[in-house]
């Protein structure tokens, strides 16, 4: 049912949407799930670019692993959201995990462009 | 790494207690719905369109909530805790059903373990002797003359004591007459006289002082004794400092060198004494056989080994030994083998029998739960439309199956428990000392892994079955009309009843078999007769005159007491002394060197054979005038007239013994043939049978009578003391032993077949019960299922009649189709049972009808109830019924 029929959509690969909340939080200050999603929407410059569930699971390993915290609060319109917060251990996480992708990211372009020749 | 680690306990709590995390997460997911409505909304939409929107964005809330339980906690932990959890209200919601199904696989899996804690006590245990799986013991075996393990003679054990390249040590034991006066009135006590190699052999050590030494084991050496942790406890109060002390059998002083340790016998549970043997070299070729001969095997020395080794021996037994014994065969039986004896079969039979209670049990549980199964359809097509795998499915359900068959394994332990007070009457009483079966931690496995196992195997067809449906069709189709569980059903059915017929058929039999073993063919009256054990002690009654002066006096007394109808004296009553032969010719019959004719050889008083009920056939029973100095004369059994004067007169023919060769006996006239009686076992051919009256007869004296027998109005026990008192009047140290019933001894003759043939009647009573559940079910099922097919034939005007037949027919049919296979298996079963029978020959049907008879009956009536029920549908409710 998750995507077969929007191509739009994209399957992030396994451990970036960690990245990519952890990011997300770290330049925007507390979000919740959904502002989260908008803003990556935002980002990919499509509304449907994300399976917005398929954020829950990143969060919650997230959460235990202590990177974010997520508190309950009410919204600018008076509704209620679970907001998450980076934590010290996740902003040091961050800088990690931007690093390593870097190092992985430059390694897959360059064996790309190479092969593309 | 410290995140990893973290993280893992966190998934661990959250597998354990999931709650909190699905409540948040149920309330994080509806705000975000919320808040992606309100956006879409912003946008322009109308309520419904933002709904359904949002919904998409998210790509379903379910399918998230299963990604963020992935992600939160274990799978398995998650699904398992929370599969329990599920049964555990399934089967709570469903309390009659669990009932059913806890109380059957209890009943099955506390048969099973009791069943398997016995076999496991007398059969697989080692024996308390070190290295037991090393002992062996070995046998003359005299199969021609009807004693495949016979005692083996003093000479034949001498030669492989010293011969054998096969044993580490051997022993022989013998049996020794003692009597101990130590508590006032003499009692008789078990004793045997020992080898000195014999605690080796058993590799077993005193707990107090020492085993004997072997310069005590020679004629002439020091008496000493060994005395078992029993009788130094009854007897001597457990005195500590009891080594080094005297003690008095009959007249002679023994010194108390040692005390085994609890538990510790050899064969027989009830040994108080052993002495040294010390063999004269006279008696180490004395050709009269007991002995019996314990070896421990060197290392890595096979039976198969052993026995060739010992048969070589025996071939070349020297010429010194009569010629008979040139054809000596030697019997090498492992201990374990010996000890657990005639118990083998039975518990083979018992452990199939269980084990067939067990596969029928969980046919009739997984038949309920495939009719449930039919019940959960929907919920279960939900499910597996919202997601869930069959492969969770399956796991859902079988844990469900596994849970219930846990909850029956402790109704089982229960029962095996307060089954096995029961069943242990099956251990051999040579075990009894030291194997008590009690659901130790091998049986209490076994059970355990069984009732797994037997979860498993009635969960898995209705579990597999229910995931084969197509959830689409199951949804729409209202849950009707899908006959597949129905048609498994039938075949557990059929097969519980063909299970059960065979059990029926093989306890029918049993219980055939017990009845006339114990009240038919026996050859004698037993009812209110009292036996009485005076054995004279050797010393004291040496001579022959001596002897026949104590049982003329003790009958002379005995006789006249009121309520006696009738007393005699015999070397031993029927089956007490399954022995005691003579070798014979009869006058005229060439005399084979080779070959000896043997004949039970008992010594009776005139009125030995009236007491005892033995009837008459011919000629006459002894009388006051057959004295000592009469014509000798004898009364043999319709057997042995048969056997050796086949067709002729029998009376005023002579006989003689032939033991002693160098003084030959006199001619012995027949004088009368009585009827045959079971002396060698209730299930045990009939041999040639000889009574000679003691008067006459002054040699053998180990055929001399010890038990006296009297037959009395009234209960027989209430004579006991005046009995007793006329024995001691006529001699005051005369022990008096084995005080009982002859009924007792024929109960005790069957006690063991009584009792695995009350617990195969229970068996098979159980898969009756089962069967026939099992059949109610099926039709209760089968009606429910085509209420709107029998609502159409009543509302087209079929009648009762037809209805009936077209509902009950169906239960009729499967059980004949059960019955048919069952037949066969019954057959087959009958043979493998066939040794533990008794009066039939080739297959008898009478069993196989009526058990057959029977559950055709039961099964009739099963059907009927639900098939009348069926007749009294409304149609108009039958035709609407969903």
């Amino acid at each position: 049912m998750a995507s077969s029929g929007e191509p739009r959509r994209i399957d992030l690969l396994q451990g970036t949407l960690d990245l990519i909340v952890l990011r997300t939080l770290h330049t925007m200050g507390a979000q919740h799930a959904y502002g989260i999603a908008a803003r990556i929407e935002q980002v990919a410059e499509h509304p449907f670019t994300l399976n917005q569930g398929t954020l829950y699971p990143a969060l919650v390993r997230l959460e235990q692993k202590s990177w974010i915290s997520g508190t309950w609060k009410t919204t600018e319109n008076n509704r209620e959201a679970k907001y998450y917060t980076i934590t010290k251990a996740g902003t040091r996480a961050l800088r990690e995990q931007i690093e390593r992708w870097q190092r992985s990211a430059g390694l897959v372009n360059k064996l790309l462009l190479n092969e593309s020749e | 790494m410290m995140a990893a680690l973290r993280r893992f306990f966190r998934k661990l709590v959250n597998g354990l207690r999931p709650a909190r995390g699905e409540d948040d997460l149920a309330r994080e997911l509806a705000s975000h719905l919320t808040l992606l409505e309100d956006e879409c909304r912003r946008r322009g939409m109308s309520v419904g369109e933002a709904r359904r929107a949002a919904r998409l964005a998210l790509g379903g809330v379910d399918q998230a909530k299963e990604l963020h339980r992935t992600a939160r906690s274990f799978a398995w932990l998650d699904d398992a805790r929370r599969d329990l959890l599920y049964a555990t209200r399934t089967i709570v919601g469903n309390v009659g059903f669990s009932m059913a199904v806890v109380l059957t696989m209890g009943v099955a899996i506390g048969g099973t373990g009791a069943v398997f804690s016995l076999v496991n006590t007398v059969l697989l245990r080692p024996l308390p002797y070190r290295d037991s799986a090393h002992i062996v013991t070995i046998w003359e075996d005299n199969t021609k003359d009807g004693f495949p393990r016979n005692d083996v003679e003093p000479g034949h054990y001498a030669l492989l004591a010293s011969h054998n390249q096969v044993f580490e040590s051997i022993a022989a034991v013998a049996g020794y007459s003692a009597t101990f006066s130590g508590n006032g009135s003499p009692e008789k006590i078990e004793a045997r006289r020992i080898t000195q190699s014999f605690f080796d052999v058993l590799g077993v050590a005193p707990a107090l002082g020492r085993v004997f030494r072997p310069d005590e084991d020679r004629p002439g050496g020091r008496r000493v004794t060994i005395l078992s942790h029993g009788f130094w406890r009854d007897g001597f109060g457990g005195d500590p400092t009891i080594v080094g002390r005297d003690i008095l059998l009959g007249d002679e002083r023994f010194s108390i060198v040692g005390v085994m340790p609890a538990g510790f016998q050899f064969l027989d549970g009830t040994v108080s004494v052993w002495v040294p043997a010390a063999f004269s070299p006279e008696e180490l070729v004395k050709g009269s056989n007991y002995l019996t001969v314990v070896a421990r095997l060197k290392p890595g020395v096979s039976l198969a080994r052993a026995r060739a080794n010992l048969d070589t021996i025996s071939a070349q037994i020297p010429g010194d030994l009569t010629a008979a014994d040139q054809r000596k065969r030697t019997a090498l039986v492992p201990l374990q083998e010996q000890v657990a004896g005639d118990a083998r079969r039975p518990l083979v039979v018992l452990l199939t029998a269980v084990a067939v209670v067990m596969l029928i049990a969980c046919a009739n549980v997984a038949s309920l739960l495939l009719a449930r199964a039919a019940a959960r359809r929907h919920e279960i097509a939900l499910r597996s439309s919202l997601g869930a795998s069959r492969g969770r499915i399956v796991r859902q359900l079988l844990t469900e199956s596994v849970v219930l068959s846990a909850l029956g394994l402790l109704v089982g332990i229960v029962l095996a428990k307060w089954a096995l007070a029961f069943l242990e009457q099956l251990v051999p009483s040579s075990m009894m000392l030291f194997a008590q079966p009690t659901l130790d931690l091998p049986a209490l496995g076994f059970t355990v892994l069984v009732s797994l196992v037997a979860g498993v195997l009635f969960g898995l067809a209705p579990a597999i079955h229910v995931t084969k449906l197509d959830p689409g069709s199951t949804l729409k189709g209202g849950g009707r009309g899908v006959s597949c569980p129905e048609s498994r059903r039938s075949v557990l059915v059929v097969t519980e009843v063909a299970m059960t017929l065979v059990l029926l058929v093989v306890a029918g039999l049993l219980v055939q078999t017990l009845y006339r073993l114990r009240y038919a063919d026996i050859g004698f009256r037993p009812g209110e007769v009292l036996m009485l054990r005076t054995s004279l002690p050797p010393d004291t009654y040496a001579s022959h005159a001596r002897r026949t002066l104590f049982y003329d006096q003790v009958l002379e007394r005995v006789t006249p007491l009121p309520g006696v109808l009738a007393a005699g004296y015999t070397t031993s009553v029927p089956l007490a002394w399954k022995g005691g032969t003579t070798s014979f010719v009869a006058e005229g019959h060439a005399l084979d060197p080779g070959v000896t004719d043997d004949v039970n050889h008992r010594q009776v008083s005139a009125d030995y054979l009236r007491a005892i009920g033995i009837p008459l056939l011919q000629g006459r029973y002894f009388a006051e005038g057959d004295h000592a100095s009469a014509q000798p004369v004898v009364i043999i059994n319709e057997t042995m007239a048969r056997q050796y004067w086949p067709g002729m007169n029998v009376i005023g023919k002579r006989m003689r013994t032939t033991d002693d060769q160098a003084h030959p006996a006199a001619w012995l006239t027949i004088v009368g043939i009585v009827g045959d009686v079971r002396q060698m076992g209730l299930d045990e051919p009939v041999k040639a049978e000889m009574y000679v009256p003691y008067r006459q007869f002054d040699s053998q004296p180990w055929f001399a009578p010890r038990d006296l027998v009297v037959r009395t109005t009234g209960d027989p026990m209430r004579l006991v003391g005046a009995i007793t008192r006329e024995i001691h009047a006529v001699d005051r140290a005369q022990p008096v032993s084995h005080i009982r019933l002859v009924t007792d001894i024929l109960d005790e003759e069957v006690a063991a077949r009584r009792i695995g043939t009350i617990v195969l009647v229970a068996f098979a009573a159980f898969a009756v019960v089962l069967a026939i559940v099992g059949i109610y079910g099926l039709i209760s099922f089968f009606v429910v299922q085509h209420i709107p097919e029998i609502g159409v034939r009543i509302a087209l005007g079929a009648q009762t009649r037809e209805i009936l037949t077209l509902v009950a027919g169906k239960g009729v049919s499967l059980t004949l189709i059960g019955l048919g296979i069952g037949a066969v298996a019954a057959v087959a079963a009958t043979r493998l049972v066939s040794s533990l029978l008794y009066g039939f020959t080739g297959f008898d049907p009478t069993a196989l009808g009526l058990a057959s008879l029977l559950l055709l009956l039961l099964a009739l009536v099963a059907s009927y109830v639900p098939a009348r029920r069926a007749t009294k549908l409304d149609p108009i409710v039958a035709l609407r019924y969903r």
